[in-house]
């Protein structure tokens, strides 16, 4: 795995501060699999200056096709303000596919997807990636205005359900209101969002059920050389160990995670 | 590049093939950078720095960008020194490349015994002693500012071990010169410098500082000013060897460092920014020699003009 010029050749803001980004890579570019990310930093040459000295920033894949890779946004800070100035043609460096992927959800019968906030990214190549599975997706945000990919989800699956936080669109609460109270067996769930989103989830779904989470924590090298993303973890043994995010995640089962209560 | 050129430096009893070395803390344990750097071409690896047991380190955030730089705080998070020998260090020696030791005590006798078990261990180079990190309350923070400290650490590990003694020092004192001196007094065979500058920043949305440990170290370009000044004082203050680390970004940085006297330099924020960073300098460094048709590269070092 090596760094590659990407360079830029759509981006599109569907929603206010929300950027979809369409990037040409070399054949070089390893095809990623659904939860893996990227590093994406700019090139000395670039004209939308992020400022001086900038760490790459961390994007979960958003879809990919031979040759085409794409990242769903938000703008948040200096990279991300810097990012969605971005015109086609311009170059960025890209470092990946990057961390591990989850697992397929292969001989499962009951498959649902969680996705919070800009989390929705990876959930996207997710279940665009496993569409022949029958796959329902839940879909949070915190108002409208950030709702994202529902009608993508909706070509994709059978099933979507929405939920905002001020009612503004779809059930008004949390989208971990739609996890079901019992579970059948060979139920498998997927998903990615804020903290708050993740924990809530380790609390509601019972320990014999099957949840991958991508989880997302500040890192400066994605290489696993930083030591900066560490997360706890429980072992086998019911020890706390760390982990890095970038090389031993993004993706842990979900009760393996060690949650902080503060 | 150019085979006329000799890019070779000794630290002591040890050869570099290049004077860009890896900075302890940013280029993990060296093959986590196989895949973007060709490791033959570094002068040495310096590794993660090893504590006798190992350490969890400190909880998120433990990172934060800050204006020309950045802020950490890891907490010296290691594999402990019996899971390095085993595990870490073998896959390094299929590498032409010196690899130096960073470790760190909790106390003198960890010191002593860090350098007394790292004695002899097949394909460790030397050895780079921390007595300056500023992270964990309990760690090396009060060898290193104190002068008698750092003497006392330093000839404690001197007895302990064969192996050429680099000691590192925090730039968080009042004057690094007595620092040097007492470091050189206690038989180091040369000094690397600088380690971070203890930082801090403020989330004003929600009133909490960036990291969790509250304060981390900064590094970045923004630390190398302060860098070469030290660099420039220990200089006039020791004869040993000098090793020059702070926000080495490109080649001229570098090249910064080895004109104001620096024997070589670490590379070590860049690497996250652009693994490639230490072939770059290495490339860059190379370049500006021939350009300047200068064919050996101890004649560019403390050539500096005042």
């Amino acid at each position: 795995m090596e760094e590659c010029l990407g360079s830029v050749v759509a981006i599109d803001e569907p929603k206010k501060d929300h950027f979809l980004l369409t990037l040409r890579v070399p054949e070089s570019f390893s095809a990623p699999l659904p939860g893996q990310f990227v590093m994406l930093r700019q090139t000395p040459s670039s004209t939308a200056e992020v400022n001086g000295f900038s760490l790459p920033r961390p994007f979960s894949v958003y879809d990919f096709t031979a040759g085409s890779l794409m990242i769903l946004f938000r703008r948040v800070g200096k990279v991300t303000s810097w990012m969605a100035h971005l015109s086609p043609g311009e170059a960025l460096f890209i470092r990946g596919p990057l961390g591990n992927h989850f697992p397929p959800p292969t001989g499962k019968k009951n498959i649902m997807v969680f996705a919070g906030g800009i989390g929705v990214a990876p959930m996207h190549f997710f279940t665009k990636y496993f569409r022949k599975e029958n796959i329902r997706v839940f879909v949070g945000a915190k108002t409208d205005g950030e709702l994202l990919l529902h009608d993508t989800f909706c070509e994709i699956c059978n099933e979507v359900k929405i939920a905002t936080d001020d009612g503004s669109y779809g059930r008004c609460g949390l989208v971990t209101d739609f996890l079901p109270t019992s579970m059948e067996p060979k139920t498998v769930i997927y998903a990615c969002g804020p903290k708050s989103m993740l924990q809530s989830l380790s609390m509601m779904i019972p320990a014999e059920v099957d949840c991958h989470v991508s989880l997302e924590e500040r890192m400066a090298c994605g290489i696993g050389a930083c030591l900066g993303c560490a997360v706890e973890i429980w072992t086998v043994a019911g020890e706390k160990t760390i982990r890095s995010v970038c090389k031993d995640g993004p993706v842990f089962p979900l009760k393996n995670v060690v949650w902080e209560n503060k | 590049m150019n085979g006329k050129i000799n890019m070779e430096v000794k630290i002591g009893s040890l050869h570099l093939k290049s004077p860009v070395m890896t900075a302890s803390g940013t280029f993990g344990y060296g093959e986590e950078f196989a895949d973007f750097c060709d490791l033959n071409r570094l002068g040495a690896i310096v590794v993660k720095g090893i504590s006798l047991q190992p350490r969890k380190g400190n909880p998120p955030p433990r990172i934060v960008e800050v204006a020309g730089g950045m802020l950490n705080a890891i907490g010296l998070q290691n594999v402990g020194l019996d899971a390095f020998i085993s595990q870490k260090l073998p896959p390094l020696s299929r590498y032409n490349t010196p690899i130096i030791v960073n470790v760190f005590g909790e106390d003198a006798k960890e010191y002593t015994e860090l350098a007394t078990r790292l004695d002899g261990v097949p394909g460790v180079a030397a050895l780079e002693v921390n007595i300056s990190c500023p992270n964990v309350k309990e760690g090396g923070v009060h060898f290193g500012v104190d002068h008698k400290m750092a003497q006392h650490i330093t000839s404690l590990v001197r007895r302990a071990t064969k192996l050429p003694l680099i000691v590192k020092l925090t730039p968080n004192v009042t004057d690094i010169a007595s620092i040097a001196k007492a470091v050189a007094d206690g038989g180091a065979d040369a000094i690397s410098l600088i380690n971070t500058l203890t930082g801090m920043s403020v989330d004003i949305k929600h009133r909490r500082p960036h990291l969790q440990n509250i304060t981390g170290g900064l590094s970045g370009p923004a630390i190398k000013p302060i860098a070469l000044r030290m660099l420039w004082q220990v200089r006039k203050a020791v004869s040993l060897p000098l090793i020059g680390i702070g926000g080495i970004m490109n080649a001229t940085d570098a090249l910064e460092f080895l004109i104001t006297g620096a024997v070589a330099i670490q590379v070590g924020t860049a690497n996250f920014i652009n693994p490639r960073a230490t072939m770059e300098i290495t490339d860059g460094i190379e370049r500006y020699l021939a350009m300047s048709q200068i064919t050996d590269v101890n004649s560019l070092i403390g050539s500096l003009q005042t």
